[in-house]
């Protein structure tokens, strides 16, 4: 081995070890439910509980629609900034911004306040409502991530050209973000989708101050409750994420090759 | 009777002033060229005729119908850019077909319109390649296809050529206008390459700051350019200062014969220009006039040598052809160049 990949080596290793030995230690305390020997009944406790079963569900279906939400959000409107309002585009990017800067706590007492069921638009009034200011919450939660990796996908490709080739073709706006714009930033999309996923699917302070029963709320009632359970539940969402990512990016992908 | 007519066309970006009041018309089948140095309104006056831009007054019809206030998509123009602007997440073939089809034509249209235009731009074996995998000549090509296929009524290119190299570029060039002249389609070309337009174009409109100084064939254009600006930025021109005289002009004490008469009283200043080709060694009954001057440098390109030669202060530069059997006049050496009078083009000093 040259010196110089040496080097190279024991920076990855020392970088991977950083990442790997908590999840390495996390699932082997997973594995030792039953005193004395390694099994999956962890798990297999964990998958039989009801309350895992629908708070994950509920928490999986919310997280893509806040995924699917954000992208129909954000694409255009990165979009339209970047062609027609390029001047605006700090201020925007300010905005996008604000919520990594003002506390989750802070924010859903603003919708609590914003949205209670005496307000002219009482979202909270309802089961449905609620789920859908829980959604668009998580959208504004993930806006400093779809925001950013979708302008950087967007400064990537010519859009003003490419949108002008189309519009000389004949296409009108939805045509030119759906067929020219969406497709030529997919990977920058997943990028933002992935975060978004991450973060909407583990999410604990909206979800348990609405009261609903999302994935993160039992997640915390699990981990003050149960010492096994909660490791397991740890590795599974991690794979989990990935695995709805992979698929994602199959869908997103399947029909041409990459690039 | 004018097929696409632009008039009074004036656009201003605050107050800077871009294009002053273009008129021109283009007749049907024409290939116009917009040529002019860079920052002279072409491609804004080219993007008003597509609808990217919104003419400040004036109107542009097409076909008898005003277009002025038309979106892009509803112009049916054809536009091809400098940068190819090809859709990279489409085949070669989703790309020529991308207008016929969000129009709504059925596949077996379009598939045949996409091969017929593939034909056309020779790339018929491309068809499933992306661009990313097109060299650029190649992906231009695409480009062209691309804004063929929707039949438009007038195509525009916007320095189509300049990101190419030199051999594709004249290649490419050649071929366009083969294409144009087959299918017939008005087309207005933008370029700040003289050589360029002025070896494709039927007409050149040639542009300085936001204006056209001249309307006219290549030919009338190279040899009959109307101001000072036309003559210095189209081909290359010698230019002498001298005072016009009762049958001529004095060029820093040598008389010369012409018959722009009545351009200019007796003593006024003007500037004479000859084009190089203009001038030569060799006496000839044509070429009555002539002027005394000494060689200052002589380089040698290969097939020409050019020479240049000082009069006083005013200086000239030359070609003459390689001869095998006889070397260049050498430097310091005293010449004659004669030139036929009719080719003074005087311009205002
Ligand atoms: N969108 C714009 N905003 C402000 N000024 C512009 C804009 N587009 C072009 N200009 C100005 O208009 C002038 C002509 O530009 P252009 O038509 O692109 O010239 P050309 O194609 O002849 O090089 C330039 O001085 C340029 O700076
Ligand atoms: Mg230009």
């Amino acid at each position: 081995m040259k010196q110089s990949s040496l080097g190279a080596w024991i920076a990855f290793i020392l970088g991977a070890s950083y990442f790997l030995i908590p999840l390495l230690a996390t699932f082997e305390f997973s594995l030792r439910m039953l005193r004395g020997q390694y099994s999956f009944e962890a798990y297999r406790v964990v998958f039989e509980q009801t309350r895992f079963q629908e708070s994950f569900s509920y928490s999986l279906v919310l997280a893509l629609a806040t995924v699917v939400l954000g992208v129909l959000i954000v694409v255009p409107a990165a979009y339209f900034v970047q062609l027609r309002l390029p001047k605006l585009r700090p201020a925007v990017e300010f905005v996008t911004l604000l919520p990594l800067v003002i506390p989750a706590i802070v924010l859903v007492f603003g919708y609590l306040r914003m949205y209670n069921s005496s307000s002219i638009l009482p979202l909270t009034g309802s089961t449905l409502g609620t789920d859908l200011l829980l959604t668009l919450g998580y959208v504004a939660l993930a806006l400093p991530y779809m925001y950013r990796s979708v302008d950087t996908g967007l400064r990537a490709i010519d859009i003003r050209t490419l949108t002008e080739a189309a519009q000389s073709l004949g296409a009108n706006s939805a045509t030119i973000l759906f067929r020219v714009i969406l497709p030529n930033i997919r990977s920058a999309i997943l990028g933002g989708a992935f975060l978004t996923f991450a973060i909407a699917i583990g999410e604990f302070t909206f979800a348990s101050l609405l009261d609903r029963p999302a994935f993160g709320p039992y997640l915390q009632w699990i981990g003050s409750n149960k010492a096994y359970e909660p490791p397991a539940l740890a590795i599974m969402s991690f794979f989990i994420t990935w695995a709805v990512m992979g698929v994602m990016q199959m869908v997103v992908s399947g029909r041409r090759g990459t690039r | 009777m004018n097929f696409v007519t632009i008039s009074q066309l004036v656009k201003n970006y605050g107050t800077n002033k871009v294009v002053r009041g273009l008129d021109l018309g283009i007749r049907r089948g024409e290939f116009v060229s917009l040529l002019g140095p860079s920052g002279c309104g072409k491609t804004t006056v080219l993007r008003m005729v597509a609808g990217f831009e919104t003419a400040s007054s004036g109107t542009i019809t097409i076909d008898g119908e005003n277009v002025t206030s038309l979106t892009p998509a509803k112009r049916n123009v054809g536009m091809v850019f400098q940068a190819y602007a090809l859709f990279p997440n489409m085949t070669v073939t989703g790309n020529v077909g991308f207008g016929m089809k969000i129009a709504g034509r059925p596949a077996a249209e379009i598939k045949a319109r996409v091969a017929e235009m593939l034909d056309l731009v020779k790339l018929s074996n491309f068809g499933d390649r992306y661009p990313y995998q097109l060299s650029g000549g190649q992906q231009q090509r695409v480009a062209l296809a691309r804004a063929l296929a929707i039949k438009p009524r007038v195509l525009l290119l916007d320095e189509p050529l300049s990101a190419l190299d030199a051999k594709i570029r004249v290649s490419l060039r050649e071929e366009i206008r083969a294409m144009q002249r087959d299918l017939g389609i008005t087309t207005i070309f933008v370029t700040h390459d003289q050589e360029e337009a002025l070896s494709i174009s039927d007409r050149i409109v040639v542009m300085n700051a936001g204006n056209a100084e001249q309307v006219g064939t290549p030919f009338e254009i190279y040899n009959r350019p109307s101001t000072k600006f036309v003559a210095g930025f189209v081909g290359t021109l010698n230019q002498f200062k001298a005072v016009r005289t009762a049958g001529g002009y004095d060029i820093e004490g040598q008389l010369v014969s012409s018959d722009a008469a009545g351009q200019a009283a007796p003593g006024t200043k003007v500037t004479l220009a000859l084009r190089p080709e203009a001038m030569s060694l060799e006496a000839s009954p044509q070429r009555s006039n002539s002027l005394r001057g000494v060689i200052e440098e002589v380089s040698f390109l290969g097939s020409v040598v050019r020479i240049r030669v000082a009069f006083g202060s005013n200086k000239a530069s030359f070609d003459i052809f390689n001869n095998p059997n006889a070397a260049p006049p050498h430097r310091g050496a005293e010449v004659l160049l004669h030139f036929n009078p009719d080719d003074i083009l005087v311009l205002a000093a």
